[in-house]
């Protein structure tokens, strides 16, 4: 079996209160409850491949959470049909929860004040994983997890960068064949987070285990995963590789020039300014409205130029236009109609 | 069976461990311990007067009453407090993912802590009625076995009372005033007051509530062993024990599946 992930027509619908201002309004919401409808992933088609790492992106709020919540089973959905690793989440939960490992960012799995490797040994009972198979199993992610000296550190005493690299040793205990990451790199200095990134690089190419990340750091996107998909509003705008997503928004550039000696910003007119400061500027061009030899021209011609630097536009900043369009595209059907 | 065993001994072997962090409150907690049994003393020692009898009880039976009524509510657990944090912050529906049953897990964590808190309140309790009022009258070996299980089904009972208000969280922002109205009925019928010491009208209600089957049947039976007594203080506390604990599961399976479908 190659597909590890299946949904179909995803759907989950809330129902919430709604309440008018005032006592009044309160009083009215006791005595006739009324309720709106809300749409919080709307028919979603997802297929991931066994061994594939997929980043799964939205705003706050796009139903990234319910959709994880519908994959492992917490949540019923309204309506579609899925598959993990060939159970149906839901139905056949017992059986899942031996399948897939979870890591959320802001819950622990640890017990606060014992050492990690008394949780692991609980987790390893929890797991039903055999005490010898589990102790050869902690040793492999001990080792792969560099966590050896954290071991009989109370979790407490832990820094969090530390502790993270435990809760993911605690989803992994009872070898489960996908992982679901949700917010795996929140709160983590640059240092700690190319090092949980690279833990999980390694999880996934040694141990062959499905990634499905849902992150708000693009770097996790960029450094981890081949593909992504986009939510918002709770519907799938976008289904395509991480490269071909640059690639779409490669025709905006970001122009770094140090000149020689220290310019007059005004010359700079008809470009788009992010800084311009002594002898340095940086602006954003778009390759589709001129050449970038003509702007290399217009540049050479203010001053002597000492260095250029040329970089495609951020990640973070490729996801936010994707969002602002949907939001605008939504905008203006409301509008027509 | 034996996968049973391994997994919810493995959740109440940590509990205990998790609990010996707490060692602080444990020692307060004894020190309020003897306290309150040396201000019982005083207090019943001044009603009972020259005759030294309250309500058919001695001082010395009485005090052990109180000794015994008191280790069942000092050991308590923190199921309560649990069961609020992880509904209301959304953990239950973590703890959903795991290949167990999250009520039953939360029992055999709270086993874990009330073995550890036991294993201190008894001897401390003991210790210190022995040495303000004596040996307990009457006291004979045979009767220590039903004795030890009416504590222990004194715990069940309120540990599934507990859970039960606990779950209550899936529905109520607060279920803090269920607790404090089940704390102040188990106070009355029990705890503070042998039902001896009730009115006849609310004896004959009472003994229908689960209440005084938490810690009067476990006092009573401690300090006033009687054959009679135990043929229907024992099976009252099995009765109530079984049926708060079905009641408990049945709103459990309420609330996941209310987590089920709108999320936790």
């Amino acid at each position: 079996m190659k597909t590890m992930l299946t949904a179909s027509k995803l759907t989950k619908n809330y129902r919430a209160k709604i309440k008018e201002p005032g006592l009044a309004g309160s009083i009215r919401a006791i005595r006739q409850p009324q309720y709106r409808e809300i749409v919080a992933v709307d028919e979603i088609d997802l297929e991931v491949e066994r061994g594939e790492m997929l980043a799964f992106l939205g705003p706050n709020g796009a139903g990234k959470s319910t959709t994880i919540k519908m994959l492992t089973g917490i949540l019923t959905p309204t309506s579609g049909t899925m598959s993990v690793a060939g159970l149906v989440p839901g139905k056949d939960q017992r059986e899942l929860a031996y399948r897939i490992g979870s890591v959320f960012g802001q819950k622990s799995m640890l017990y606060w004040h014992l050492p990690a490797l008394d949780s692991f040994r609980l987790l390893g009972a929890i797991y039903d994983v055999e005490s010898n198979v589990l102790q050869k199993r902690l040793d492999a992610l001990v080792e792969l997890l560099e966590i050896g000296e954290h071991l009989k550190t109370p979790v407490r005493k832990l820094s969090l960068g530390e502790r993270m690299r435990c809760e993911v040793a605690a989803s992994l205990l009872h070898k489960p064949e996908i992982l679901f990451l949700d917010e795996p790199t929140i709160g983590l200095d640059v240092v700690v987070k190319a090092k949980i990134r690279e833990m999980i690089r390694r999880i996934n190419r040694e141990e062959g285990v499905t990634v499905f990340l849902t992150s708000h750091d693009i770097g996790d996107v960029e450094q981890l995963c081949r593909r992504s998909v986009i939510i918002n509003h709770g519907r799938m705008i976008l289904d395509s590789t991480v490269d071909e997503i640059k690639r779409s928004y490669l025709h905006k550039k970001v122009i770094r020039v140090q000149y020689v000696m220290d310019i007059d910003c005004t010359a700079l007119e008809g470009f788009k300014v992010l800084q311009c400061k002594g002898n340095e500027a940086v602006l954003e061009v778009d390759a589709k409205d001129s050449s970038m030899h003509d702007t290399m021209g217009r540049l050479m011609a203010v001053g002597e130029v000492a260095d250029v630097t040329i970089s495609g536009m951020p990640m973070e900043e490729i996801i936010s236009a994707i969002f602002q369009q949907e939001d605008s595209r939504r905008e203006k059907g409301g509008d027509d109609a | 069976m034996k996968r049973f065993f391994r997994k919810y001994g493995s959740v109440m072997r940590v509990a205990m461990q998790n609990s010996t962090v707490y060692t602080r409150n444990f020692i307060f907690g004894s020190l309020f311990f003897c306290l309150i049994l040396f201000m019982f003393l005083q207090l019943w020692e001044k009603v009972a007067g020259e005759r030294g009898l309250v309500a058919g009880y001695s001082i010395n039976r009485l005090l052990w009453y109180y000794t015994v009524a008191e280790i069942v509510t000092l050991t308590r657990s923190d199921m309560l407090e649990r069961l609020n944090n992880d509904i209301r912050s959304g953990d239950v529906a973590i703890q959903l993912l795991r290949p167990y049953q999250y009520l039953t897990s939360l029992f055999a964590d709270a086993a874990g802590q009330i073995v550890l808190r036991l294993s201190i309140n008894v001897p401390i309790g003991c210790l210190t009625a022995l040495v303000l009022v004596g040996p307990l009258e009457g006291f004979q070996l045979i009767h220590l076995p039903f004795m030890i299980l009416s504590i222990l089904l004194g715990l069940f009972l309120s540990l599934s009372m507990e859970a039960v208000i606990g779950l209550t969280a899936f529905w109520t922002e607060d279920n803090s005033a269920f607790f404090w109205i089940s704390q102040k009925l188990a106070f009355m019928l029990g705890l503070f007051l042998p039902l001896e010491m009730l009115p006849d009208w609310l004896r004959s209600i009472a003994v229908f509530l689960p209440y005084p089957y938490m810690m009067y049947a476990p006092a009573r039976l401690a300090s006033s062993f009687s054959w009679a007594e135990a043929a229907w203080l024992l099976p009252g506390q099995m009765a109530f024990g079984i049926a708060v604990f079905v009641l408990a599961q049945a709103v459990y399976g309420r609330g996941a599946r209310m987590v089920n479908t709108n999320g936790g």
